[in-house]
């Protein structure tokens, strides 16, 4: 049987936790609406990047997060107004039904690479859209779905704004836990993917399987997002669930960076964060989004978090200098 | 350059029977038989465009046949998805170089041992003797795609071969190589039939081809044209004329 | 290392925070903001454009007096503003925004799905609001602070059908409008109005964002309709619908039981002779000369050049209102106390005439300010006008 050596978490795996960890006393750290706010919205920004982020780490572009969103979202709120408030049951639902759904997807779509994945996950979200709109009955339509009873916690109402932001924070960091555990378990396989799928297979890998396991696993994130947007704005709406959220949420994640899981979280932190100070401009946002990303594809491939990472290995060039000759030994030893 | 013992267990002959492909209404292959039995090495030659990769695509699920049978100790493995036919033990190396390019030495080895379900001490052990022959042992920490375009070939062949095959299909294996670099590939071939594995090799390099294989096989437009050894086939004039042409005459002078 | 920058990133936020908290608490002075939230950008800028205007007419009219009443206090009125992105999460984000920077009152927002995203957010912060939006549930009794200017489709549209089907006579129409709640809710409430009317009506809805309706062009013409109606479809997104209408051979009158944007839409379409027989229902009396002085009020006072959408006199009277409630209710910060002033306040506005509260009977709360609007023509690309059309109070 196979043998798989320890699937070690390192050092940014770690760092996302805790960062998220840390978000948890926000609620209780400050009053401030426009925080508050913000880093609500950071935190399902950077859910919603996590799930694309695992997409890329197959070298898959997907447009389909706002459509696992919307199915997550509705599928929770569809519970609450149907007598079902509890976010130990409604969590696991908007993670459950769009996984449920990804995996008879994926077989399709996951036949798929590049610009062909790209379209065909963009269409998902706009099928989503259609599909929303002639389900009027269920899903509110055009209207989306409003004034649908808060979820509770053992039987307590998280309705009042810090329990919204708490259940926001709690729900991120159960992303970001399980992102990690996904991404650092199937490193070698995930990068194996990314850089030579045809290799990968040829050599034994059932590549399918893992790409079925991170589809899965990136549209129950989203669904989770998905609840965690509908919860902020108290309502599920079709226009949270548009393809204009879909260049968003892979904006994020290839700005932050597409190859550290920090990367996401800090695309969502930044971007989330500028573009409500130009709040009164959104074209200004679309425009910086825009120049960011040319940016990013010209000069720093692997975005912020790919940059920061290549400065402190600068930074950390100098100390490192006697490296060579000490290194050599071992060379030697390695050789021998 | 000693085989680890018992590495390769139960090695198994590969028969291909009448295996035919065909493009919309291009025909690719026609008619292609031959058996591999352990241990055996077999060239396959032909000009461009004669269907030698498209075999091996098939061969090893890439791409489905359309007509004929595939069989590996006698089972039918026609059709079957490339990730499970590499673990019946068909394992491929490709044209190109093909490594994990971001990956270093020891990662790219580590995880042919671990996709083919070897990995651990002993898959480590079997690839040894040619991590250190093709002197890619003291760079293990290296990422691949810095190494030189040689090693890199050397590279693939090992992954290959550490994914434990019974059979392995090598694709031009010497293509781009320095002349002086060629030999390795000679010891590559060595190495795992001493390990009882059997080995087809397409193969442009007329040298080579002669050197190593006892049995040759001429692809000409998706089919048969001449089987045999070497020296006869080489020597067959619709042969000459089909592929050889020119170069091989010259090859032949010298 | 990416620690590090996401701390200071969280800095960077909490910072932000900071510098807003101490914005608001450096309040010394008695300052009344109000809240402009809608679209500033993308299609239906202009919608969103003209409330910030209107918004920004309001507080500089009460600034001109010497601010406004207060209880015991003389306040200066601002005016801040959120660009939504006409969407349900950048409104809802834009309420959570201005509420931090101590906005109390909102002028917006315009559209369905924005107003649908606001509410709940803004009851939350308990926000006055005042929403313009054609959905069937704009407002309601379980919104007490939301206020609704009107008035709506099921107010304006049967009046318009009847004047229109009396110039036309047509006996079949075709409605568009985009397939969101911006788009169905009042397409469906026109279609209704047309059918009491005995006119046959079909509807066709595209996605918001479609910039080629040449297919659309052919579906509406499949029914072979006498009128085609445009209904609420932005203007930018009428006005190629027309061009590609009359392109496509269709030579019947255009309706426009929708928003206004008639200058837009002729611009788009290529110029009146283009348009040729076209008929709108007009937000306000704009041919009114006591309406346009609306705007050169807007010159006086604010030395620039007003937001050319119709909607911008509708919205001045909505925020002289709001402000009036305040200065009743004496208090800027119970929104409560206001509303309750606002629900009194007679409509009466030195511009666009008597209004009346309305929406009992639609939306179950009489929380609609209905105002005279107009129903605009265009004969044979002649420009006919507006002529003016009463509310009466229910």
């Amino acid at each position: 049987m196979e043998a798989r050596s320890p699937s070690r978490w390192g050092a940014q795996e770690w760092a996302a936790v805790a960062m998220f960890l840390a978000v948890l006393a926000v609620p209780w750290a400050t009053d401030d609406l426009l925080v508050q706010s913000i880093v609500n919205r950071v935190l399902i920004g950077a859910m919603a990047a996590l799930s694309v982020f695992i997409m890329l780490r197959m070298d898959l572009l997907s447009f389909a997060t706002p459509a696992f969103m919307a199915l997550g979202g509705y599928a929770a709120v569809l519970l609450t107004m149907h007598g079902v408030t509890e976010v130990l049951l409604i969590v696991p639902a908007s993670f459950l039904v769009p996984a449920l759904v990804a995996l008879p997807l994926g077989a399709l779509v996951l036949r798929l690479r590049g610009v062909y994945f790209v379209l065909v996950t963009f269409v998902l979200t706009e099928i989503l859209q259609l599909v929303l709109f002639m389900t009027p009955r269920l899903t509110g339509g055009a209207d989306g779905l409003a004034g649908f009873p808060a979820p509770t916690l053992l039987g307590t109402e998280l309705s009042d704004a810090r329990s919204v932001l708490a259940l926001a924070a709690a729900m991120a960091l159960l992303a970001a836990v399980i992102t990690a555990a996904l991404t650092a378990h199937f490193r070698q396989h995930f990068a194996a993917i990314e850089e030579n799928e045809v290799l990968a297979e040829s050599l034994g890998l059932v590549v399918w399987r893992y790409k079925a396991m991170g589809f899965v696993v990136a549209a129950g994130i989203a669904g989770m997002a998905g609840f965690s947007l509908g919860n902020m704005l108290l309502t599920v709406h079709p226009t949270s669930f548009g393809a204009q959220q879909a260049v968003d949420t892979i904006v994020y994640a290839i700005i932050g960076g597409r190859g550290s899981i920090l990367g996401p979280i800090a695309g969502a932190s930044l971007l989330v964060t500028v573009s409500d100070f130009l709040g009164n401009q959104g074209q200004y946002a679309q425009g910086l989004f825009g120049l960011l990303l040319i940016l990013v594809t010209l000069v720093a491939r692997g975005g912020i978090a790919g940059a920061v990472a290549a400065l402190a290995r600068r930074l950390r060039a100098p100390r490192a200098a006697a490296g060579p000759a000490a290194a050599a030994p071992e060379a030697a030893r390695g050789g021998a | 350059m000693e085989p680890a013992a018992g590495a390769v267990a139960g090695v198994e002959e590969l028969r291909v029977e009448n295996l035919a492909k065909r493009f919309g209404g291009l025909r690719v292959l026609e008619g292609i038989s031959f058996a591999l039995a352990p241990g055996d090495l077999l060239g396959v030659i032909g000009p461009n465009g004669a269907g030698k990769t498209t075999l091996i695509n098939v061969i090893t699920g890439r791409t489905p046949p359309s007509g004929g049978r595939i069989l590996l100790g006698g089972q039918d493995i026609t059709g079957r998805p490339t990730h499970a036919v590499s673990r019946l033990g068909v394992v491929r190396s490709f044209q190109q170089t093909n490594t994990f390019k971001a990956a270093s030495v020891r990662e790219n080895v580590s995880r042919a041992l671990r996709f083919s379900g070897g990995a651990g001490p002993q898959g480590w052990a079997r690839v040894a003797p040619l991590l250190d022959a093709f002197g890619l042992a003291p760079r293990l920490g290296e990422q691949s795609d810095k190494l030189p375009y040689g090693l890199q070939k050397m590279l693939g062949l090992t992954l290959a071969y550490a994914a434990n095959p019974k059979v392995l299909l090598l694709d031009e294996p010497a293509a781009g190589l320095e002349r002086s670099e060629r030999t390795r590939v000679d010891e590559f071939v060595r190495h795992v039939r001493a390990c009882g594995c059997s080995v087809l090799i397409v193969e442009h390099d007329m040298d080579l081809v002669r050197r190593l294989c006892p049995r040759i096989i001429v692809l000409d437009a998706g089919v048969v044209l001449a089987e045999g050894p070497p020296a006869e086939v080489l020597a067959r004039q619709d042969v000459i004329a089909a592929y050889v042409g020119a170069d091989a005459a010259g090859d032949e002078a010298a | 290392m990416g620690r590090i920058a996401k701390r200071s990133l969280v800095a960077a936020v909490v910072a932000a925070g900071l510098t807003f908290t101490a914005g608001a608490g450096a309040q010394t002075t008695c300052e009344v903001r109000i809240g402009a939230l809608g679209p500033m950008s993308g299609p239906a800028a202009q919608w969103g454009l003209a409330m910030l205007g209107a918004a920004e007419l309001a507080a500089a009219e009460a600034n001109a007096r010497g601010g406004l009443q207060v209880g015991s206090q003389r306040c200066s009125v601002s005016v801040l503003s959120y660009d939504t992105r006409y969407t349900a999460e950048g409104a809802a984000a834009g309420v959570n925004n201005l509420a931090s920077q101590g906005v109390r009152f909102l002028i917006g927002p315009v559209g369905s799905p924005e107003v649908t995203g606001a509410k709940p957010v803004a009851t939350r912060h308990r926000l006055l609001m005042f929403a313009n939006s054609y959905a069937k549930n704009a407002i309601g009794p379980q919104w007490p602070l939301v206020f609704h200017l009107g008035p709506g489709p099921s107010e304006w549209a049967p009046p318009i059908v009847r004047l229109a089907k009396e110039q036309f006579g047509m006996r079949s129409v075709a409605i568009v409008a985009p397939n969101d709640q911006g788009g169905t809710d009042i397409a469906s409430v026109d279609a209704e109005v047309y059918r009491q009317h005995g006119i046959t009506a079909t509807e066709e809805y595209y996605q918001r964002g479609t910039t080629n309706f040449a297919p659309i062009v052919t579906r509406l013409l499949a029914s072979r309709p006498d009128v085609v109606d445009t209904a609420s479809s932005p203007p930018g997104d009428a006005g190629l619908i027309v061009r590609q209408l009359r392109q496509a051979g269709f030579t019947g009158p255009i309706g426009r039981l929708g928003g206004p944007g008639t200058e837009e839409i002729i611009r788009v379409a290529g110029g009146i002779d283009v348009v040729r027989n076209f008929y709108w229902y007009e937000v306000a009396p704009t041919e009114d000369p006591r309406v346009r002085a609306i705007s050169d009020e807007y010159r006086r006072l604010l030395n620039r050049e007003p937001p050319e959408n119709t909607n911008l006199w509708l919205w001045v009277v909505g925020a002289r209102m709001t402000l009036r409630a305040i200065e009743r209710a004496g208090t800027a910060t119970d929104t409560n106390r206001v509303a309750a002033a606002l629900r009194e306040l007679p409509v009466e506005d030195p511009n666009l005439g008597r209004g009346a509260w309305t929406g009992q009977s639609f939306f179950g709360i009489n929380q609609e300010l209905s105002l005279p609007f107009g129903m605009g023509m265009i004969l044979d690309g002649r420009m006919v006008g507006v002529r003016r059309i009463d509310v009466s109070p229910q």
